[in-house]
């Protein structure tokens, strides 16, 4: 038996990296995942996977979120968990962060998951029972780079809280993931310096990096019913860096 | 497959609620459990019960106010299964007629509460640490408490050594990380044990539920879950942190709850 049996999740950016493990996780906990994802060619294989549904996504759309909550709600019936994974890094130096950039940022990290919410929740309030994972990051917690990166991040941190507390009543739950340094192929691109990844894992007191699989880990168990008293929560998966 | 094999747990207080919640899915996930409790005979039900179902569990007792009772439990667990991998302080105190506010409060209940609900946190980890270096893994949670977090007009006491678990817990993350020994702990709001069931009134439970975020109370599952969650392999890269399990009591302002029912009744009046 599974931990999703019979649950209808949407999991965006979910056609690669932390996203397509909670995929392939998430379908393999007997849900039907809806891995929906900008990148039209990652979501063709996506689609092959058993009970994974690709689905274009532009998560800063509200227009394509409010066609995305229905069309899943038509075809499956209704939504159980949202996780709002998808979101972009970036590792410029603030002198050099001007207004588009800043709005990039802030349209996809930021208004991406708060357009999920809003066009997702109502499905999940009308059974009166939902789990949405918004995943924030480390950096919204503790000074760690000085850019909108970490801005946007905060943003899901406040909204998760929000959300919460305005869902609440209606049986839904929100919270938030908080990861640490992954080895996915996005931090591998961006962290270039191998010493500075060497000096971070030094720091960190269970001293490695996280791994995919542990984002997808801690969002299974907020996703499931194993979780049922815990909304608004904070759930931070650093290896213990931001405890010290 | 099963979450917790070939993991040897330790529950301080698991004869009853919480604890018992934690030994039971413990089990059931196929851990070895040893249930330490000041009530061995509660203790003994409780592990023969893990043994009826096809679990394994074996009872012993233990004084949480006691180091040398401490001791021996964690001695006991590893002599019974050979290591000890997962360590669940979970027994506390509360005192409702003596734990009161700051000008107020009896001191030797202070000290017997820091003692409990402190100390032996600390007491637990210093005797299991050696034992899971040798395992070569680790994973201590401990029971803090939303009472760590916030003010009340009562229990300074208990508010007090909850706080001290919520930090101690991130000293042991700090320090025995390297390691690989995990440190993190759950913080309940209220739950629905026999103990709370028995103790608070119909009314005050409403009242609960009313600033709830959710529309419904808390079960010693909830929390057992988190910890078979924290226990097991899937939070590897989790350390040094505290869950809140607390149905969105705490995430709010505690007014949102009358300001919505002032706006409705308002609305009401208004069609």
């Amino acid at each position: 038996m599974g931990r999703l049996d019979n649950k209808v999740a949407i999991i965006t950016g979910g056609a690669s990296g932390i996203g397509e493990g909670m995929v392939d996780l998430f379908a393999k906990e007997g849900a039907i995942v809806i891995a929906a994802d900008i990148n039209e060619e990652a979501l063709e294989k996506a689609s092959q996977k058993e009970n994974v549904y690709g689905m274009k996504l532009n998560v800063s759309s509200d227009e394509d979120w409010e066609i995305l909550a229905k069309v899943v709600n038509e075809r499956f019936g209704k939504i159980d968990i949202l996780v709002n994974n998808a979101g972009i890094s970036s590792e410029k130096p603030f002198e050099e962060i001007n207004a588009q950039d800043w709005q990039k940022m802030l349209s996809i990290n930021g208004f991406g998951p708060f357009a999920g919410m809003k066009h997702v929740a109502p499905y999940m309030a009308a059974q009166k029972k939902g789990s949405i994972v918004n995943i924030s990051s480390y950096t919204a917690l503790i000074g760690q780079g000085f850019n909108h990166y970490s801005a946007s991040k905060g943003a899901v941190r406040a909204l998760s809280k929000a959300a919460a507390t305005t869902f609440g009543r209606q049986g839904v739950r929100v919270n938030a993931l908080f990861p640490g340094i992954i080895e996915t192929p996005m931090t591998q691109a961006l962290n270039t310096s191998k010493e500075l990844l060497d000096r971070l894992v030094q720091a960190t007191p269970l001293q490695r990096l996280g791994q995919a699989i542990d984002i997808a880990n801690a969002a299974l168990f907020l996703a499931s019913d194993d979780s049922s008293y815990i909304t608004g929560s904070e759930l931070v998966i650093d290896g213990g860096y931001s405890a010290q | 497959m099963l979450r917790m094999k070939d993991k040897v747990a330790l529950v301080t207080g698991g004869a009853s609620g919480i604890g018992l919640s934690a030994a039971q899915l413990m089990a059931r996930e196929g851990a070895k459990v040893v249930i330490a409790d000041f009530n061995v005979n509660g203790a003994k039900e409780a592990a023969a019960d893990i043994q009826a179902q096809g679990g394994e569990a074996v009872a012993v007792f233990v004084d949480a106010g006691d180091e040398f009772s401490i001791k021996e439990a964690v001695e006991f667990a590893v002599q019974q299964y050979g290591k000890l991998t997962s360590l669940f302080n979970n027994v506390g105190l509360t005192n409702l007629k003596k734990d009161l506010d700051v000008v107020n409060v009896d001191l030797d209940e202070w000290d017997r509460l820091m003692n409990v609900n402190l100390k032996s946190v600390l007491l637990g980890c210093r005797f299991a640490i050696p034992h899971m270096i040798e395992a070569g893994e680790g994973s201590i949670i401990n029971t803090a408490s939303m009472a760590g977090f916030t003010g009340d007009a009562v229990r300074v006491a208990y508010g007090a050594s909850k706080a001290g678990v919520v930090n101690l817990t991130k000293y042991i993350a700090t320090q025995y990380g390297k390691h690989n020994i995990r440190c993190n702990a759950v913080a309940p709001g209220l739950i629905l044990t026999p103990a709370a069931q028995n103790n608070m009134p119909p009314d005050v439970l409403d009242m609960f539920a009313k600033y709830n975020a959710l529309p419904y109370h808390g079960e010693p599952n909830d929390i057992g879950y988190t910890v078979v969650f924290l226990a097991s392999d899937e939070s590897k890269f989790i350390t040094g942190q505290t869950i809140q399990v607390e149905g969105g009591h705490y995430i709010a302002n505690p007014t949102v709850p009358d300001f919505e029912e002032f706006m409705n009744s308002h609305n009401t009046t208004n069609n």
